[in-house]
């Protein structure tokens, strides 16, 4: 075999361990009993979860008291109810968001989100609001 | 005849501006048919009248692009708000310098952006490319039909081709004719309901989105021209004189497409509140993966120029990075990245048309690879038309629970997937027949072979950076649940696939083509290793990087800034024209620097580990869990007027100032910074936007200074919380000078003065009241105002939030008439509420040397530009001998 190739087998082969690394890490989009049951496997992981708001309970943040803690309930696609404890400030449009994606581990009584991406309906969508007759 | 009932006439509206820009919308299509088949019947058939018929063609084609880009301006202008486009994308309010990035928020102006770029590069094209003209040309031409058929905007029934960015409002939004104030006015008149646009996204009103936008546009465009020039190598059956043109175009490319990418991480960096400029979002993803290809591309390019080596590679990389363009509009304008990206993009219905545009582009890099044999050709022709009409048809056949519609998208998705793996295998399989060379093994000591195991490691970052990005087509594709992948899983790998490419930036040009010096090479290596190794030991002095990982990666970073400047020193007799590589190494060597200390070494000032747990939580153990107390504590809440310290600073949030206009929502926190060693002082005034459409808009506001930039961003302000109402009201009755109390007796109030003045409503008079409630003094002024012809009377109440006070003047009792004794009692009520304190949540982090990403990014663009010229001059050498 030629240098080169032998050395172009060594790139292929990193080529494939980065590939299979990076999808072994990556995680699944799951509902927040899936995170539960997961948990108890791989407790170090987190995963990703597609929830709504839940706007019957109070979404509790008071920067007064702790600006980096925010407790609110959410609702995963399957109809599970669950706290969320976010260790951040309150995301800008929390209350607004029709969908949002929370990344996180789940830990006792609490699901802990490190991220939350939400997504506004307003954002891009079209509202007549200057539809006023001036 | 009578005018049927039903027919309404809409007033005020300008239709023959839209119906120009149609009309040249269809031109600029048509043409682009012309000159495309022309250019190639020209070049197929050699013959010159053709040629200049295409090139007449391309030149109408270019006109009408600026036409339609020159309309479309002009209503936006003009605020002609009857038009879709403009009422989606701008406002009155809109600042004309915003009014051209209202191009980038909609697909249709991003098109038409890409078609502009096109055609000045195709201009360009027509002058130099001499006998490369009609073979490059016509595949130009080719990627303009595709782009004009994205704005045509025909209708065949529910079918549609393009979207035209003339689209009326009244039809794109037929609903808005319903709304019921037009019962009163007439439908007729909608526009002077809608007299106002829906607007710009606020994240694009920032100068770095005038700019980032069409330089990344620009790089994209220019991927077209290696590929052309490959295709168009590929075509005449020339074997290596495409290269140089291509290498030029393609050094262009890299050079400027780098430098949108960096544009586009300063405006993150400006303007967004992430922190940072470079966060692995996929759509930043998507725009790195032409770059990083076509980056190994060139060094291929050099590879195959130099030596005749790798034709196949160089053809291969350039062909597929004009994919990788092609792919990345796919994947940031189908809208099937949709979550989870700062960047967001609405799907116009155009997916099918962009992956039909995508896979034309590979059918043509297939035939290309065709020799002359007719069959072959024609075979592929129908297999293609197949696929494109199954791709029609997947879209017409809808997708419900019937059995033909269930087997049918069963065997379209899967035998898609396999047809479109076996077209690129079978292409790559084709330009391996077509292109290999029957040249003998290469030296190791040779240049070539390092610069094409650099290229390789590029390659490698690519892949995985392409296997992330493209988790949402796998999730679409194979109804996977694969979360996207996260910053962490990115900067973990690619730290690792820096190295060897920063080891190789290194020494590789110390190698000579072909064969080396072997001890020449020795002694090189062994003097920049030293020189950086001591360099690396004294700049971690002061940078104080931890971690074996991120010490070996600066040390290879600065092993690469040094070994390139020692390498133009030893080249010294050489002229600064040939200097081109070294300089783009030695800013790539910077900004590499710059990338590893301002991340790894950024401080969190407002790191903190106060706060209460209001939710403590019990392990199984039934202990209390404090572990959410030890981390993520990086934001700090600050009063007003309560400095507090980060780091070297003292912090103190001063005052707040709300933006100029009566209904402006956006408030700018001042915070005055002062370090504690060198008294040095400077405000920072971090702004928010509470947006109705979009929630709070936070921009940061950051202090450079040479060596560390400190960066603030508001996460939270007062004025967001709910407001609670007054409560606990009670009357008293007072006389100047004498006190009273609120219901809780909290706050005690002074009655101190009384001042009457006379408006032109009555006379007025303001009281001067000193409340004082648990040490927090402040005064405030209730009003009372009498109309002395009607008698009536009307109190005007103040309130105080940071007191939790509200005062009103409920009567008042004359008690002697003489005006200058002022004896007269009041009746106030006063209510009471939680003072509400002036605060924001503010994070501040400190970023060293993050002057080193900037930096390094405009030495790579000045050795980028100095490469170029160079080529220029060897292209013209050659055109001379």
């Amino acid at each position: 075999m030629k240098p080169l190739h032998i050395a172009l087998l060594i790139i292929a082969s990193l080529g494939v361990a980065a590939v299979v690394s990076l999808y072994g890490n990556t995680t699944q989009i799951v509902s927040f009993n899936g995170a539960d049951s997961l948990a108890k496997e791989n407790p170090n992981k987190e995963y990703h979860i597609y929830c709504k708001l839940n706007k019957a309970k109070p979404v509790q943040y008071d920067p007064q008291i702790d600006p980096n803690l925010l407790i609110f309930s959410a609702i995963d696609s399957l109809g599970t109810e669950r706290m969320v404890k976010y260790l951040k400030p309150k995301p800008q449009d929390l209350e607004r968001a029709e969908k949002m994606l929370i990344i996180g581990k789940s830990e006792g009584q609490y699901f802990h989100a490190e991220t939350i991406f939400s997504k506004c309906p307003s954002k891009y969508e079209d509202t007549p609001v200057n539809a006023t007759n001036k | 005849m009578q005018t049927k009932p039903e027919i309404i006439s809409f007033v005020g509206e300008w239709l023959w501006l839209g119906n120009l820009g149609q009309f040249f919308s269809v031109l600029m299509f048509v043409t682009a048919i012309l000159s495309a088949v022309f250019y190639f019947r020209s070049e197929r058939n050699q013959i010159v009248s053709e040629s200049k018929l295409a090139r007449t063609s391309f030149y109408i084609h270019a006109f009408s692009v600026v036409a339609v880009f020159v309309i479309l301006f002009a209503i936006i202008f003009n605020h002609r708000f009857e038009y879709y486009y403009a009422w989606r994308h701008s406002s009155k309010s809109l600042p004309v310098y915003y009014m051209i990035s209202c191009f980038w928020e909609g697909q249709e102006g991003s098109f038409l952006l890409w078609l502009f770029w096109n055609s000045i590069i195709g201009m360009i094209l027509i002058r130099v490319s001499g006998k490369w003209e009609r073979s490059t040309m016509a595949v130009v031409a080719f990627a303009q039909i595709a782009l004009s058929s994205m704005l045509v905007g025909f209708h065949l029934g529910d079918f549609k081709i393009g979207s035209s960015p003339f689209d009326l409002l009244r039809e794109q939004r037929p609903d808005f004719l319903q709304i019921p104030i037009l019962g009163q006015l007439g439908v007729g008149n909608y526009l002077k309901v809608f007299t106002d646009g829906n607007g710009l996204n606020q994240l694009l009103q920032n100068y770095w989105m005038v700019i980032h936008p069409p330089t990344l546009f620009l790089g994209f465009s220019l991927a077209i021209v290696p590929f052309a020039y490959s295709i168009a190598g590929l075509w005449r059956k020339e074997d290596r004189s495409w290269i140089n043109p291509a290498l030029i175009w393609g050094l262009v490319c890299v050079g400027i497409l780098g430098t949108g990418i960096i544009m586009g991480g300063f405006w993150a960096y400006e303007s967004l509140s992430f922190g940072g400029y470079w966060a692995w979002d996929p759509v930043e993803n998507a725009s790195l993966l032409p770059w990083l290809i076509m980056a190994a591309a060139v060094h291929l390019l050099l590879i195959s120029k130099n030596t005749g080596r790798h034709i196949f590679t160089s053809h291969l990389l350039v062909q597929l990075s004009f994919w990788l363009v092609l792919y990345a509009t796919f994947l940031t304008r189908s809208g099937i990245l949709g979550e989870a990206s700062v960047h967001s993009f609405t799907d116009l219905g155009l997916s099918g048309q962009l992956l039909i545009f995508l896979l034309g582009f590979i059918y043509l890099s297939l035939v290309s690879t065709f020799s002359s044999e007719k069959s072959q050709n024609n075979m592929l022709t129908i297999a293609f038309i197949v696929v494109v009409v199954v791709i029609g048809l997947s879209y017409i056949i809808p997708t419900d629970k019937s059995t033909l519609s269930t087997v049918f998208h069963g065997v379209v998705k899967n035998g898609g997937i396999i047809v479109f793996l076996a077209i690129i295998v079978l292409f790559i399989f084709r330009l391996y027949k077509r292109t290999k060379t029957a040249l003998g093994d290469e030296h190791l000591s040779s240049r070539e072979f390092w610069m094409f195991m650099g290229s390789m490691f590029l390659i490698l970052s690519l892949i995985q950076v392409f296997s992330g990005t493209s988790i949402p087509v796998f999730n679409k594709l194979f109804g996977y649940k694969t979360g996207i992948p996260v910053a962490a899983d990115y900067n973990r790998v690619q730290l690792w696939m820096a190295m060897p490419i920063m080891a190789l930036m290194a020494i590789g040009q110390y190698f000579s083509y072909r064969e080396s010096d072997k001890k020449l090479i020795l002694k090189h290596v062994i003097i920049t290793f030293s020189v950086s190794l001591i360099l690396t030991f004294l700049i971690n002095l002061s940078f104080k990087i931890e971690g074996v990982n991120f010490i070996i990666f600066l040390f290879l970073a600065i092993w690469v800034i040094v070994a390139n400047l020692l390498y133009v020193r030893s080249s010294a007799k050489s002229k600064v024209i040939t200097w081109g590589a070294s300089i783009s190494h030695v800013g790539f060597g910077v900004l590499l620097v710059g990338v590893l200390v301002s991340s790894v070494n950024q401080k969190i000032l407002t790191r903190s580990n106060e706060g209460i747990d209001m939710a403590p939580e019990t392990n199984e153990k039934g202990q209390t869990d404090t572990k959410g107390m030890a981390f993520n504590r990086e934001n700090r809440i600050l009063y007003k007027n309560k400095p507090i310290t980060v780091g070297n600073y003292t912090a103190n949030y001063t005052h707040k100032i709300v933006g100029a206009g009566k209904d402006s929502i956006d408030k700018y926190f001042h915070v005055l910074f002062v370090n504690s060693q060198t008294k040095d002082s400077f405000y920072l005034t971090p702004k928010t936007q509470n947006n109705p459409k979009m929630g709070l808009l936070a921009e940061p506001s950051t202090k450079h200074y040479l060596s560390n930039d400190v960066f603030t961003h508001v996460n939270y302000e007062s004025g967001m919380d709910k407001v609670e109402p007054y409560s606990g009201f009670k009357t008293s009755e007072v006389k100047v000078g004498e006190s009273f109390t609120t219901e809780s007796g909290k706050t005690k109030m002074t009655l101190r003065d009384i001042e009457r003045f006379s408006s032109n409503l009555g006379v007025v008079l303001r009281l001067t009241v000193v409340a004082d409630r648990l040490g927090d003094t402040t005064t405030i002024y209730p009003e009372f105002r009498i109309n002395q012809e009607s008698g009536a009377f009307e109190s005007n109440p103040a309130d105080n939030n940071e007191l939790g006070l509200m005062l009103m003047i409920q009567n008042i009792k004359i008690l002697d008439p003489d005006p200058s004794k002022q004896n007269i009692e009041f009746s106030i009520q006063s209510g009471e509420k939680t003072p509400v304190k002036d605060y924001i949540v503010l994070k501040i982090i400190q970023f060293p040397w993050i002057n080193l990403v900037w930096a390094g990014t405009i030495i790579m663009l000045i050795g980028f530009c100095v490469a170029v010229l160079n080529r220029i001059k060897i292209q013209r050498n050659l055109a001379k001998a």
